[in-house]
């Protein structure tokens, strides 16, 4: 509480006048300059993994969705490289000093794909949109009213106060995207696919590719100097960029070896390493890509004795299940953030890769354990997830525990998730959540999700102390708090971070891996 | 034989109503739906009851079942969950794909699989013999997929003589359009070429021990002429009914062989359309690879009448 007095007249001071614009010098000083030599070229084509279920950013999760949306659309406000709150459509914003009304003062002269000029009217359509179908519409669950006094300004009016606010506004895993407001009447997956970013939309061929092509009448944004996660100064360079379809590992390398592809998303760490030695290739690392790991069901016997719980937490090899499951593209570490976010913590740590089997065994004989089965639910279209499972099932037989081990593909997978009596351990990784800060990594624990089935009202209790933490320290103290019960109750087991590996063509300029690849400031040389 | 045609076809509706009844069954059953896949996996139940809202899905299975059949009536397939387009239109758009590349798998298949396998029963017990079984037993245990992959490497890497994957439409490069299916069509037809080689080897031989070719060999008939008119006249009928199966296998085979090329056929869409869920597309995908396959049915069976004068249909 001390934290939070101390530190709320400053935050009024920050809010009551201070627009970004400041930060928006920061980051453009900071941002590395453009290099000289960019130049256009006719076609980019870029391999993507996955079909999208949909091309609706309101109405879909997925990464093959936001990997072509992203270019598309652009948010209101969004984050940047280092998953700060940044404004893209906004020019700035202002939150009156009750914390209630925020206003945002919104770009002019930007125009979407169809020739039509953005106005807060726009806005507005499309947060009421992503209001009525958008998956993540809990987003907007605390707004009020939503007023356009002019063409210019967007005023949203919540409940109560919400300190981060801005920081939902920004996420990205179902970002709120832009739209023309003749579009908000659109069901969800039924969106004529126009925004303002900086390519618009031409063909999707089902399983084969989706064309883009560069906006001539799109209008970069000058505050900054380069890419800012998914805002920042964006050109085009190309006159068209397909995003192809190539679901089989194999052929993706074989599209880029050849050529024919001149970058692909999630090459295989196997590939990767007899790639090493390629000139005409250069491979990239993304870091934290995903969180890998299983939550744990607290409904069904064995896995609802906390001690059986232990047991399995502490035996547990990471770096065995991890260098198995990753073919060596990863790394160890506790936090159910990344190093380097800002609300990144280890508390829980002690409990983490224990690796202590002896110990593990005796605390089930303890426990009491009668030998009920635990039920391991993988799936096959995640190999990595399918991987960690066979590993996971060996180290825990070796303490005792009799293991079935369930493969389904992942919509089955996610549909059992659902059924309370059908598992124990449900293998997953998580991906954006942990990337954008703590508030959706909390979310699959707490009230009405808990993914372990079992209310915690503690948990429940430290949710609400984060969203109203009026100061980045109280809601990271939160935080850690958090991670700790998450270690105490094993509420999930994390394994590791797995690292992504994207490449590209050697002269392939500009390309700064993302967990989105990000196809704009790119060129090609020669 | 008309009459013959128009009773097969007649039969075909029923097969085609327990079809689609059959495969919609199955996919209600199979657990998963749309509506959780693309509400994501942290969705809570309240979510995922919104998009099951937004798809339709929350209306009981049989009357989502009778609207599909009154839509068939009217020639509507529905509208695909997840490709935002008519059922129709998808098929419409992936069939001239996946037919093109069956097509040329097959041409391969009746080109290289059945003079190879009269070749080898004309030459029997000499190494030209020996060397098309081998051939043929290379072809019938290789499995497809990992052959592409290899024929990828070769010719799609190291060589780079031809593309590695893709397809571009026969109108836009006619040349592109050749290029992009000999790899795939080579990984799809060199199981047929072994299966169609073995059969008409031994159908062959059987046809050479037989009383008329050796009365037509007997009476100085150029062998040419021994082999080409009478023999191979007698050995089309079980290779028709192979080459029949071989449609059938040449289709499905195409969801691997697709897959891994990346070609946009119906092999792929109806992949795509099973771990997405998407009802529509898989009740209108299989409906469609059925009729088709009735279709070559037929075809066999009037292709047997046309080529042996014995098989006479429709008289008593």
């Amino acid at each position: 509480m001390t934290a939070r007095n101390t530190t709320a007249p400053r935050r009024r001071n920050l809010v009551r006048g201070v627009i970004t614009g400041l930060s928006i010098v920061v980051f453009g000083i900071l941002s590395p300059p453009a290099a000289l030599a960019q130049k256009h070229s006719a076609m980019l084509a870029i391999g993507q993994e996955a079909t999208p279920p949909t091309l609706d950013p309101h109405f879909s999760t997925s990464v093959a969705t936001r990997n072509v949306a992203m270019h598309i659309f652009e948010q209101l406000v969004t984050r940047d490289e280092n998953n700060q709150v940044i404004p893209e459509l906004a020019d700035s914003w202002q939150i009156s000093p009750d914390q209630l009304t925020y206003t945002f003062k919104i770009r002019t002269g930007l125009k979407f794909h169809n020739g039509k000029e953005l106005t807060s009217a726009d806005i507005k359509a499309s947060f009421e949109r992503y209001q009525r179908i958008g998956l993540a519409r809990v987003t907007l669950a605390p707004v009020v009213a939503m007023t356009t006094p002019d063409a210019a300004t967007f005023v949203i009016k919540v409940n109560k106060p919400q300190p981060v606010f801005l920081e939902e506004l920004s996420a990205f895993v179902v970002p709120i995207a832009i739209i023309p407001a003749e579009q908000a009447d659109k069901e969800g997956g039924k969106l004529d696919l126009i925004g303002t970013g900086p390519m618009q939309f031409v063909e999707w061929v089902p399983d084969s590719h989706i064309r883009l092509k560069r906006f001539d009448g799109y209008k970069p944004d000058t505050r900054y100097k380069g890419s800012e996660g998914f805002g920042g100064r964006k050109q085009v360079w190309f006159d068209t960029v397909d995003f192809k379809i190539v679901k089989e590992p194999s052929a993706r390398v074989a599209g880029l070896e050849s050529g024919q592809l001149q970058i692909i998303e999630d090459l295989p760490a196997e590939s990767a390493k007899r790639l090493a030695g390629n000139k005409n290739i250069v491979i990239y690392d993304l870091k934290n890509f995903w969180l890998h790991g299983a939550w744990v069901n607290f409904a069904r016997p064995p896995t609802n004795d906390l001690r059986v719980r232990r047991a399995i937490q502490i035996a547990l090899d990471m770096e065995e299940i991890m260098e198995i499951a990753t073919d060596g593209a990863y790394t160890l570490q506790p936090g159910l953030q990344y190093p380097g976010n800002p609300y990144y913590v280890t508390n829980g740590a002690a409990l983490y890769n224990a690796k202590d089997p002896k110990k593990a065994a005796a605390l089930l004989k303890e426990a009491g354990y009668k030998g009920e089965e635990l039920v391991i639910i993988t799936n096959s279209s995640y190999q990595s997830m399918y991987k960690a499972a066979q590993v996971v099932a060996e180290q825990l037989k070796a303490i005792g525990l009799k293991v079935r081990v369930d493969v389904f593909d992942w919509g089955t997978a996610m549909k059992h998730r659902r059924d309370k009596d059908a598992w124990n351990l449900w293998f997953t990784g998580q991906g954006t959540g942990p990337s954008i800060g703590p508030f959706t990594a909390m979310k699959d624990v707490v009230s009405p999700q808990k993914n372990q089935f079992v209310a915690d009202p503690t948990l429940d209790g430290l949710f609400a102390e984060l969203v109203t933490g009026n100061s980045f320290e109280a809601r990271k103290a939160t935080f850690a708090k958090f991670q700790e019960r998450v270690y105490d109750q094993v509420l999930f087991l994390k394994f590791g971070d797995l690292i992504r590996k994207q490449a590209a063509r050697s002269n392939v300029k500009g390309f700064v891996p993302y967990r989105i690849p990000r196809l704009w400031n790119v060129w090609v040389e020669g | 034989m008309p009459e013959f045609i128009l009773r097969r076809l007649l039969i075909a509706l029923p097969v085609l109503l327990l079809v689609s009844l059959i495969s919609a069954s199955i996919m209600e059953l199979v657990p998963g739906d749309p509506a959780v896949l693309i509400a994501g996996q942290s969705a809570s139940d309240a979510e995922i009851a919104m998009v099951r809202e937004q798809l339709g899905l929350n209306r009981p299975f049989v009357e989502r079942l009778g609207s599909w059949y009154a839509g068939i009536a009217r020639g509507d397939l529905g509208d695909s969950i997840l490709l935002n387009r008519p059922v129709t239109q998808a098929i419409a758009e992936r069939v001239p794909v996946t037919l093109a590349l069956a097509g040329f798998a097959l041409f391969l298949t009746v080109a290289i699989g059945l003079p190879c396998g009269i070749i080898a029963a004309v030459r029997a017990n000499t190494w030209v013999d020996q060397a098309v079984l081998t051939f043929a037993l290379i072809g019938v245990s290789v499995p497809n997929f990992w052959l592409s992959l290899m024929l990828i490497v070769l010719f799609g890497v190291m060589l780079d003589w031809l593309p590695a994957g893709g397809y571009v439409m026969f109108a836009d490069d006619p040349v592109g359009w050749v290029r992009c299916l000999i790899l795939p069509g080579l990984s799809l037809a060199l199981l047929q070429v072994g299966l169609l080689a073995r059969i008409s080897r031994a159908t062959m031989l059987e046809v050479l021990q037989q009383d008329y070719v050796r009365t037509a060999r007997a009476k100085g008939m150029p062998m040419w002429s021994v082999y080409g008119k009478h023999a191979l006249k007698n050995v089309m009928v079980p290779v028709i009914t192979v080459i029949g199966i071989s449609c059938g296998l040449l289709l499905s085979g195409s969801v691997v062989i697709e897959t891994v090329y990346s070609i946009p056929g119906m092999g792929r869409l109806l992949a795509s359309a099973v771990f997405g869920r998407d009802y529509p597309m898989i009740q209108g995908g299989l409906l469609v690879t059925a009729a088709v396959l009735v279709l070559l049915n037929l075809l066999v069976d009037v292709l047997y009448a046309l080529i042996d004068p014995r098989v006479r249909y429709g008289q008593r």
